[in-house]
């Protein structure tokens, strides 16, 4: 275990959860995916900043004689949303997010997007904030924290504004938190030994050498392969630093092979509709 | 590649095509599907296709069986011989 310094802001990306709780990247239909299809978390352009999940806790105070007889803790009353900004209005993340459709199709050389704002119930994600870490040693880390069930719609639209300066128009956007089972690695909070009261949160923390990737991967029958999205910095596939899953469970065993320079992941030749998930470090170099 | 729409993966690397399924640009990291052999696609998210219907006529064409075409013994002519045909043809000497 490390302690650490936080500080810069570097990454978000946003993946669609299916019902099951996997992400399942950026696919059309979570619900109906083919085996053989590879998504991948989409990285967000320009995030600037993201305000803090706030939690609400209900307490009880005794009293009585003209003094407080004791204090005791009621558990959570609420959870607030919080706001992510970004300096870049990314259609594919905007359309991913509203549920809409960019259309391309009335002048071929142009985009078309709706706001969607009468959407009551937008699609359900993961979100992954990576920020920088120092330790305590000195040592320059990341820290993801990773939002397993969210849905996020725009807090304001429209803006304009003829100053300049730095982002003079930004977008942002509110993420509203839920609880979930399953983390965006693909496994439950009941097989990670977090100790997570019900097993289930609404976000957890993981630090590691490199920022993370995420990809999913549905196989079908005898596939023995698929491909990051990016390039892994490290080719490690023993559970050290890349996290494989399958159907919910540590899939280690099953990984023989992780290249840094083709994404190839080597697996054991799967069953049809295998579900994996890979948490990989990566510096985001195209494959 | 024929068809810009299909990639293939070889053990050298990853060759992405430059269409999707619906023939637009594709846009990194994209989503894709086998199609079997190393060969795949990139999907839309909104697709303008039948996604089903035009994988199956992709698979179609990449893994269609290729022609038989039966061998057949012809010996080599001596020289001077004529083919079957020209012996068939009047003669010039003939006329």
């Amino acid at each position: 275990m490390t302690a650490g310094h936080i500080a810069g802001f570097y990454h978000a990306q946003f993946s669609l959860r299916n019902s099951a709780g996997y992400p399942v990247g950026t696919v059309a239909d979570p619900e109906t995916i083919a085996n053989g299809t590879t998504s991948h978390a989409h990285k967000l352009v320009g995030p600037v900043e993201a305000t803090a999940f706030t939690i609400t806790r209900e307490a009880a105070t005794f009293r009585g004689g003209q003094k407080v007889l004791g204090r005791r803790q009621l558990g959570v009353s609420d959870v607030g949303s919080f706001d992510i900004t970004l300096s870049a209005f990314d259609e594919t993340f905007h359309t991913l997010i509203t549920g809409s459709s960019a259309n391309t199709t009335l002048a071929t050389a142009n985009s078309i997007t709706t706001p969607n704002v009468n959407e009551a119930d937008p699609p359900q994600g993961m979100l992954l904030l990576t920020l920088g870490y120092q330790t305590t040693s000195g040592t320059n880390k990341y820290i993801t924290y990773g939002y397993h069930n969210v849905q996020i719609s725009e807090a304001e639209a429209g803006a304009a504004t003829q100053n300049g300066g730095e982002n003079p128009n930004p977008l942002r956007y509110t993420v509203t938190v839920s609880t979930a089972e399953r983390t965006f690695f693909g496994i439950e909070y009941a097989d990670l030994s977090l100790g997570a009261t019900d097993d289930s949160d609404f976000f957890l923390r993981y630090v590691t050498a490199k920022p993370i990737g995420l990809t999913y991967f549905k196989a079908d029958a005898s596939d023995t392969e698929f491909i990051l999205g990016y390039r892994p910095v490290v080719n490690e596939h023993a559970g050290a630093r890349n996290v494989f899953s399958e159907d919910g469970v540590s899939a280690h065993a099953s990984v023989s092979g992780v290249s840094t320079t083709t994404g190839a992941v080597t697996i054991a030749s799967a069953t049809g509709g295998e579900q994996w998930v890979a948490i990989f470090e990566t510096d985001f170099v195209a494959i | 590649m024929s068809d810009e729409r299909i990639g293939q993966r070889t053990p050298a690397g990853i060759q992405y095509p430059a269409r999707t399924l619906s023939g637009r640009a594709v846009e990194f990291p994209p989503t894709t599907r086998n199609l079997g052999s190393g060969f795949f696609v990139v999907l839309d998210r909104q697709s303008t296709v039948d996604v089903e219907a035009e994988i199956e006529t992709l698979r179609a064409a990449l893994f269609a069986p290729p022609v038989n075409v039966e061998a057949v013994d012809i010996e080599p002519l001596e020289e001077g011989e004529l083919l079957e045909s020209e012996t068939d043809r009047p003669s010039v000497l003939d006329a």
